[in-house]
């Protein structure tokens, strides 16, 4: 026998030596937690730069919410491996629900009215152009903000839920996962532009009414911001807590080799629907915070380009990290901006001259050529250098 | 651990009378046979013989057109493996090892291992896991079993083939099954890294029951006791190495029919595997 053989024969019974241990984990990881910290500090700091500019201001509380809907993204393309092109759809579901709120809210107000629901509640201005009489039923309780959050995060929830049980259980992975997202928000897409009564149609609601929650009323969008990045980095730190436990490291062994994973016995469609279920969560309270900051809501979300440019930020980020995602869509958005301001036509071409250039140049995104470029200066600078 | 005394024998799988039909061509033809619990089965056979059919048909990735698989857990009814799902099957306690190394290449080698530890596999139940806490002293065991302790941190995709080859079989190990199904275990390894491989399985053997796929000689004659030949889907022989290599049935599939021993991919020409055919017809107890 050889010596690994009765190695193990002291195994069985009490060893006489010290037991083996678990080796400690390298300290390699503390710079990326300090890097995260300063990041995560570091979202806070546009506002104060553009304190005096109301127009920045609101274009960041809407990057903030966009950089929520990456985050959501980035949790199943990223982690999981699972490329959606339509998540849009989430967004969009968590938009309308604020939406219908703000706009009842300023109808009621314009008359004078308590902001509460019933029969003869003032009617918002494109369901009378409808000739609607009254606010429909499934409308009408909208009103009330809490609910309408609640909403905004619970429909998406339960779509996404229902949507992911039944494409997991059917094995539908890769491409085709991909294609049914798209057909999925291409159907909700005409649903709302041909109902106008009920969705606005084509214009969607614009002139909403702004935030006001717990007798607070988000009157600057420089308030909006903070209260928007508040939500962004909360969620940021259970994401965090989440990717680092048992459950994210299942998700990236998913995406690594699925068959695996089933023959270790987890049931990977339970695992990847739980996923999905709260990426479309994210993504619907993501909806509901741009369209606070938007002031306006429409199908716009619900197209496809729309859900492909979210999945743009996430690979110029980095995907699966969590940095990634926002910093891609701060990045991106905040550039498309400038870049337009200056000149409006070449945007669209930049945009899609940039994505080319992350898919082949820089496949783990901006995070990970800062990664590798740490690396490489922790191995070839004169540190001095921990012990292994 | 799962195991029994091998004093009452007791059949841990039963194949009965099993056919898998791959639209006309039978992979498995009515094959019959059985492992006891504690054993370590070499099946061997050329190629088409079925034995990776066998391990599909076990596992549940194919479901056998005719004929019954029963599993006799520890303590538990027995089942018909036929009404179970892939993932199911694994959770009644047989592990796979594919003969390809499959790894999380993204994720370092010891979660690899703490993700096939034996805990609930259910969704709640893995959210509320202390992760990092469970299962120190086993794994600790299999890092030392498999000799990976050192690159513990290290990135899966990155290690050797022969090492992930080891860091699966430390997956299974951690799953702890009651049966463990190994597809060609030493497949595109050194001699020495097969030698080694060869001891980490002997003792593997000794908590597990093992039925080991494989052709190449050397290694079986390391680590088998009892060798099952299956040949065009049916249970040729059965035995010692010794009795099955003398046996003339075995020879004939081996050296008359096919002409050469099928061997590992890496034999190129007749000529060169033609002394490894050779091999299987001299009396070989001396070296077993």
């Amino acid at each position: 026998m050889s010596e690994l053989t009765t190695e193990i024969q002291e195994g069985l019974t009490p060893p006489l030596v010290a037991a083996p241990a678990v080796p400690t984990a390298p300290a390699r990881t503390l710079g990326g937690r300090v890097a995260t910290c300063l990041f995560l500090v570091c979202l806070f700091v546009p506002p104060f730069y553009y304190d005096d500019d109301p127009y920045r201001s609101e274009q960041f509380a809407k990057i903030a919410a966009l950089a929520l809907f990456a985050l959501s993204i980035d949790l199943i393309w990223g982690y999981t491996g699972l490329l959606t092109l339509g998540h849009g759809l989430y967004f969009g579901l968590g938009a309308y629900a604020v939406a219908y709120s703000l706009k009842l809210q300023r109808a009621a107000l314009a008359e004078g009215r308590e902001l509460i629901a019933a029969p003869d509640m003032a009617l918002p201005d494109f369901m009378a152009f409808s000739r609607l009489t009254q606010v429909p039923a499934w409308i009408a309780p909208l009103i009330n903000i809490y609910l309408a959050l609640a909403v905004a995060i619970l429909v998406p929830l339960i779509v996404a839920a229902i949507f992911g049980f039944v494409t997991f259980r059917l094995r539908i992975k890769g491409v085709y996962f991909s294609l049914i997202t798209q057909a999925l928000i291409l159907a909700l897409y005409l649903l709302v532009i041909r109902n106008l009564p009920y969705t606005g149609g084509d214009v969607g609601m614009v002139s909403l009414r702004r935030l006001e929650l717990f007798g607070f009323e988000f009157k600057q969008d420089y308030d909006l911001y903070f209260f928007i990045a508040g939500i962004l980095v909360v969620c940021f730190l259970g994401c965090a807590l989440l990717m680092n436990s048992k459950v994210g490291r299942l998700l990236t062994a998913i995406r690594d080799n699925e068959n695996r994973v089933m023959a270790l016995g987890y049931n990977a469609a339970l695992y990847k629907t739980f996923i999905f279920t709260l990426s479309g969560a994210i993504a619907g309270l993501a909806g509901a915070l741009y369209v606070c900051a938007n002031h306006s809501a429409g199908p716009k979300f619900l197209q496809i380009d729309f859900s492909i440019i979210a999945v743009i930020w996430v690979a110029v980020g980095g995907r699966g990290t969590l940095v990634g995602p926002i910093l891609g869509a701060y990045l991106v958005e905040f550039g498309k901006i400038l870049i337009s301001e200056e000149w409006p036509f070449v945007w669209t071409m930049i945009l899609g001259v940039l994505f080319v250039a992350v898919v082949l140049f820089l496949p783990d995104g901006i995070v990970g050529l800062v990664r590798k470029i740490f690396q490489v200066a922790v191995r070839r600078l004169p540190w001095p250098r921990p012990v292994a | 651990m799962g195991f029994q005394s091998k004093i009452v024998p007791e059949e841990i799988l039963q194949v009965k009378e099993v056919t898998v039909d791959f639209s006309g061509f039978k992979a498995l033809n009515e094959l019959n046979f059985s492992i006891e619990r504690g054993e370590l089965r070499v099946v061997i056979g050329p190629n088409g013989a079925g034995k990776t059919t066998l391990l599909d048909a076990v596992t549940g990735k194919v479901k056998p057109t005719a004929g019954r698989i029963v599993f006799q857990p520890n303590e538990r009814p027995a089942c018909d493996l036929a009404h179970y799902q892939e993932a199911e099957i694994a959770r009644l306690g047989i592990g796979r090892k594919f003969q390809t190394p499959n790894v999380f290449k993204s994720l370092t080698v010891l979660d690899n291992l703490r993700l096939s530890l034996k805990y609930p596999r259910g969704v709640l139940h893995t959210l509320m896991a202390p992760f990092l806490q469970d299962g120190k002293d086993l794994l600790a065991e299999i890092l030392d079993t498999i000799g990976l302790g050192p690159k513990a941190y290290r990135e899966a995709g990155i290690l050797s083939h022969g090492e992930k080859q080891w860091l699966e079989l430390g997956m299974l190990l951690a799953q702890d099954p009651e049966l463990l199904l190994i597809d060609e275990p030493v497949a595109g390894m050194t001699p020495r890294e097969s030698e080694r491989t060869g001891d980490l399985l002997l003792a593997m053997a000794r908590k597990h029951t093992l039925l080991v796929i494989d052709h190449d000689m050397t290694f079986v004659r390391q680590i088998a006791s009892k060798v099952t030949v299956l040949h065009e889907g049916r249970l040729l022989s059965q035995g010692t190495v010794r009795e099955v290599q003398d046996n003339p049935k075995v020879m004939e599939v081996y050296l008359g029919h096919h002409k050469i021993e099928k061997k590992t991919p890496a034999a190129p020409t007749p000529a060169a595997a033609s002394p490894k055919g050779h091999a299987i017809q001299k009396p070989i107890g001396h070296h077993a």
